[in-house]
């Protein structure tokens, strides 16, 4: 839960819109891609298991329906 | 039996209060063996829950062949149904949901970019209560009718 907590206190807005990767409480990678944040912390960190998460947008979300 | 959480706060330039998301950390894992701490968006506007396809391949799921058009953020996508195991926890109490059905986008659309937990089947295993001004996501374990 300490990764969850982080990701909940820490301003991400530096990694908006990125995919993060979180090991004892700090990003450890963030790309474009969660393939390589999985792998980034798994090759700096073996043993660990990274919390993912795609940081934040700062923009609003609306849910729109499409057209049938 | 009670989960709670708190939610992500999200600074949006133009607003003076920061955007309330409900956002919470589950563990994916499939049937390959393979498992992600994830975080994920509760999303009561959408039917079923939802994958990445890039996390999906991460956990090695078994698509089917079917494939379903969905539409999400006004895009249509095609999307195949997988299956993985979840489990939810908060530091205090922990559940696991075996065998969820989730659809995976493979065609059309923009990319994907989060994790959505729809209303299929997380809201029959809980009765969620976004306490906003409190700053709560009340999870309450229900039996499934």
């Amino acid at each position: 839960m300490a990764n969850h907590e982080a990701f909940i206190n820490t301003d991400l807005s530096e990694f908006a819109g990125k995919w993060i990767a979180i090991v004892d409480s700090k990003v450890v990678a963030s790309s474009d891609s969660p393939k390589e944040v999985m792998e980034k912390a798994a090759n700096e960190y073996p043993g660990k298991k990274p919390l993912i998460a795609r940081a934040p947008t700062q923009h609003l979300l609306i849910l729109a329906a499409g057209k049938k | 039996m009670r989960l709670s959480f708190k939610f992500k706060d999200v600074d949006i330039g133009d607003h003076l209060h920061a955007i309330r998301r409900p956002i919470i950390p589950v563990t994916l894992s499939s049937a390959a063996g393979k498992s992600i701490d994830i975080e994920a968006f509760i999303d009561s506007g959408s039917d079923n829950t939802v994958i990445p396809k890039d996390i999906a391949d991460f956990l090695e799921l078994e698509l089917g062949k079917k494939t379903d058009e969905i539409a999400l953020g006004g895009e249509k996508f095609k999307a195949a149904l997988g299956h993985v195991h979840m489990t939810v926890t908060d530091g205090r109490e922990t559940v696991r949901l075996p065998d969820i059905v989730v659809s995976v986008p493979i065609e059309g659309g923009t990319v994907l970019e989060e994790v959505l937990i729809g209303r299929e089947p997380f809201f029959r295993d809980f009765d969620i209560t976004f306490r906003q001004n409190s700053n709560r996501i009340i999870l309450e374990r229900v039996r499934r009718a």
